[in-house]
């Protein structure tokens, strides 16, 4: 296969706000038998499969390098290999599907507020009960990894496939591992989270693949793939100021890409003071640069705009992912 | 997953006629030969050796439902083969073993999941620490027999901390707590900075209930839990949870260690001497600090001074009180052999008292095991060109 393979959620409400984030790219996707179908195109261009998967499944397909890139949940990501980084680069956190995975104990455990306390707890819990303590979780690796950084060894993981908050009044479990979002499930099952509990605060990633094949077709779809998200995410939180290019405004331009995190668009030919420059600037820092370009004397109306998409030649986002494969 | 790439002719060749010259060994020392089954029933090796070694562990459903794994290990099956001939654990016996052991290194999951390994269980020896002067001397002569040299020895008692702490007078929460963490420097200051009271969480509820006589304080406990609304769920009881906050606030208003006590523990952990000087070394910190602990050094000098019997010098070995195998079973006297600077040992092995007993035995059965890393022996025989 020689074009990018992008794998995609296929379904429920992460596929929903995925499908959303690639339209406000402008990348519409084109589901030709419907929309069971589990293989699409994105109209338009010829360069990039996509593949509906489940989450879970996208984050296995990258960790074996069968799809270049993906969008699933980091907690899938780093539950399914214990060298997720290895193996699989984040390029953006995408700022939805947002989650966090926690160790959580019944509410009626005064005594327990810290991993400490649930170190202790797991240690006399064994001697009286002759048993081990059990964690109810479908993150096993995450739960290990955790529980291993505390120094918690006394304590046995108990699979669970779903409804995990009910494992302790179920008696299956004393304590669980699982992913929440506003507590309240946790709460109408009376756990609490520990103080010192969260393991991973998890939002949808969009992630690369280094054990994919990264030939040609599949970096050329990769960088088209890339260029559209960038641009869009470049010109959604940040306006386009013009200013016209009279006296000191040319020397300011430095300064503004320096502390301002500005970006130079398009500036006129020397000495062209009548011409106008076009300065991408974040939207927290608007105010400031337009106070900054006042200062230098410019004398003209400084206007701004909100922009559709930047494209730019330098794409952050690819070069992340080139740096790596580079590296790697 | 990628298969491992199969032995070749020369190294399987290699690796028979090595096992053979250890079994001989073993078998001279009068051990017998037993091969436990490959598969085994998940369940007592899930029990006894805790996450870390789970997630290596090769687990599976068996076409009957029966939860099974690929054995990790060589000691528990070897122990529940002799709790199945001598079910009363009141006979001593000495068995060994050689085959491959199964486990997945996550870390490196193309790896390859398996590994030989030879070994001895010494079970119920009438005397300890002769039994484990053996152990190590064994170790020695097994692979001095296939010809590897140089061998660096470490040795640890986990007996020597296990009294310190029992010394001290800490709380036998205290004790507990840094037993299972000894192995983890970091942590183990921090909890050490909480004793001497540098670092203690003030806790006004706590000091407060604390004070309170038992009754009275488990009355309060159950109101707080009444008047909060909180629902009890889960198996472990309301008096189970009193009574470790009541330990908690005991410990607030008691937990003090004298600094001198606490640098001992920090000073008898970071001891690394040749095992000539141990005694010597760990006797004066003991005196010093005013810490007795005669009979937990005495049981060191006596596994030292029959090693010397043995012809084995001393000055070969280095003590290393830290060093305590983080296996969870060991319980006392362990050791290490290393080659060639390398840090993963080609064999090692220890006293384990508590395992029998975990695994059925109707009564104490004290052991002591040795086992030795095929491949990696080989490999270190191959550097030093003793063998193609």
């Amino acid at each position: 296969m020689s074009a990018l393979v992008f794998a995609l959620p296929s379904k429920g409400r992460l596929q929903e706000q995925v499908v959303a984030f690639l339209a406000d790219a402008g990348l519409a996707l084109n589901q030709p038998r419907g929309a069971r179908d589990y293989a699409a195109t994105f109209t338009g261009i010829d360069d990039i499969t996509v593949s509906l998967l489940s989450a879970s499944e996208i984050a296995d397909e990258l960790h074996a390098g069968r799809v270049h890139i993906g969008i699933t949940g980091e907690d899938l990501l780093y539950e399914h290999a214990s060298n997720a980084d290895e193996r699989v680069l984040t390029i953006e956190k995408l700022g939805f599907g947002r989650a966090t995975v926690a160790v959580a104990v019944p509410q009626a455990w005064i005594d327990v507020s810290t991993m400490a306390d649930l170190d202790d707890v797991a240690s006399s819990f064994h001697l009286r009960h002759h048993r081990r303590l059990r964690v109810a979780t479908k993150y096993v690796n995450l739960a290990r990894d955790y529980f291993a950084k505390h120094g918690i060894s006394d304590y046995r993981i108990v699979e669970s496939l779903g409804a995990t908050e009910g494992a302790p009044a179920a008696g299956t479990a004393e304590a669980i591992v699982d992913i929440t979002t506003t507590g309240t499930t946790l709460a109408a099952n009376s756990l609490k989270v520990l103080d010192d509990g969260v393991i991973l605060e998890s939002q949808a990633v969009l992630a690369a693949s280094l054990r994919a094949t990264w030939n040609d077709a599949a970096r050329k779809g990769a960088r088209n793939l890339l260029d559209r998200i960038a641009a869009r995410g470049q010109a959604k939180s940040a306006q386009i100021i013009r200013v016209r290019m009279d006296h000191g405004v040319e020397a300011a331009l430095p300064t503004l890409e320096r502390s301002l995190g500005a970006k130079i668009l398009s500036k006129p030919a020397a000495g062209n003071a009548a011409g106008e420059a076009a300065i991408l600037v974040p939207d927290a820092n608007v105010q400031t640069a337009i106070a900054l370009l006042h200062g230098t004397g410019a004398q003209g109306a400084i206007s701004t705009q909100k922009a559709e998409y930047v494209f730019t030649l330098d794409n952050p986002l690819y070069a992340k992912l080139e740096d790596r494969l580079r590296s790697s | 997953m990628i298969a491992a790439p199969p032995y070749d002719a020369g190294t399987i060749a290699a690796l028979e006629t090595q096992t053979a010259a250890l079994l001989d060994v073993f078998q001279t020392y009068g051990a017998e030969r037993i091969e436990p089954a490959i598969v085994q029933p998940a369940d007592a090796f899930l029990d006894r050796m805790g996450e870390e070694l789970r997630r290596r562990t090769y687990v599976f459903t068996g076409p009957d439902g029966t939860e099974l794994c690929l054995r990790p290990d060589l000691t528990i099956p070897t122990c529940q083969a002799y709790l199945a001939r001598v079910p009363a654990a009141d006979r001593a016996m000495k068995l060994c073993y050689a085959g491959p052991v199964f486990r997945h290194n996550p870390r490196a999951p193309d790896r390859p999941g398996q590994s030989f390994q030879a070994g001895v269980e010494n079970i119920t020896a009438a005397n300890p620490a002769a039994a484990d002067a053996e152990a190590l001397v064994l170790t020695d002569n097994a692979l001095a027999r296939t010809g590897l040299k140089n061998v660096e020895v470490t040795i640890g008692d986990l007996g020597i901390f296990a009294s310190l702490l029992e010394a001290v007078g800490l709380s036998a929460q205290w004790a507990e707590r840094l037993r299972r963490h000894v192995w983890r420097p970091a942590y183990m200051s921090e909890l050490l900075k909480r004793l001497t009271g540098e670092a203690v969480a003030g806790n006004a509820f706590l000091s407060h209930v604390g004070a309170l006589p038992a009754d009275e304080a488990r009355a309060v406990l159950r109101d707080a839990l009444a008047l909060g609304g909180i629902k009890h769920v889960g198996t472990r009881s309301i008096d189970e949870i009193t009574e470790r906050f009541l330990e908690q606030a005991a410990d607030v208003s008691s937990a003090r260690l004298p600094r001198a006590v606490a640098d001992l523990i920090a000073s008898l952990l970071a001891v690394k001497v040749p095992a000539n000087q141990a005694i010597d070394t760990l006797r004066k910190l003991s005196k010093s600090a005013g810490v007795p602990l005669d009979s937990a050094i005495g049981a060191l000098e006596r596994r030292l001074g029959l090693l010397e019997r043995h012809s084995f010098d001393l000055a070969r070995a280095t003590f290393a009180a830290q060093f305590g195998r983080n296996m969870e079973y060991y319980t006392g006297f362990v050791f290490e052999f290393r080659a060639n600077g390398e840090t993963a040992p080609v064999a090692g092995g220890g006293r384990y008292d508590h395992l029998l007993t975990a695994l059925g035995a109707p009564k104490p059965a004290p052991a002591v095991g040795l086992a030795v890393f095929a491949e990696r022996l080989l490999a270190a025989r191959r550097v030093q060109g003793s063998v193609a």
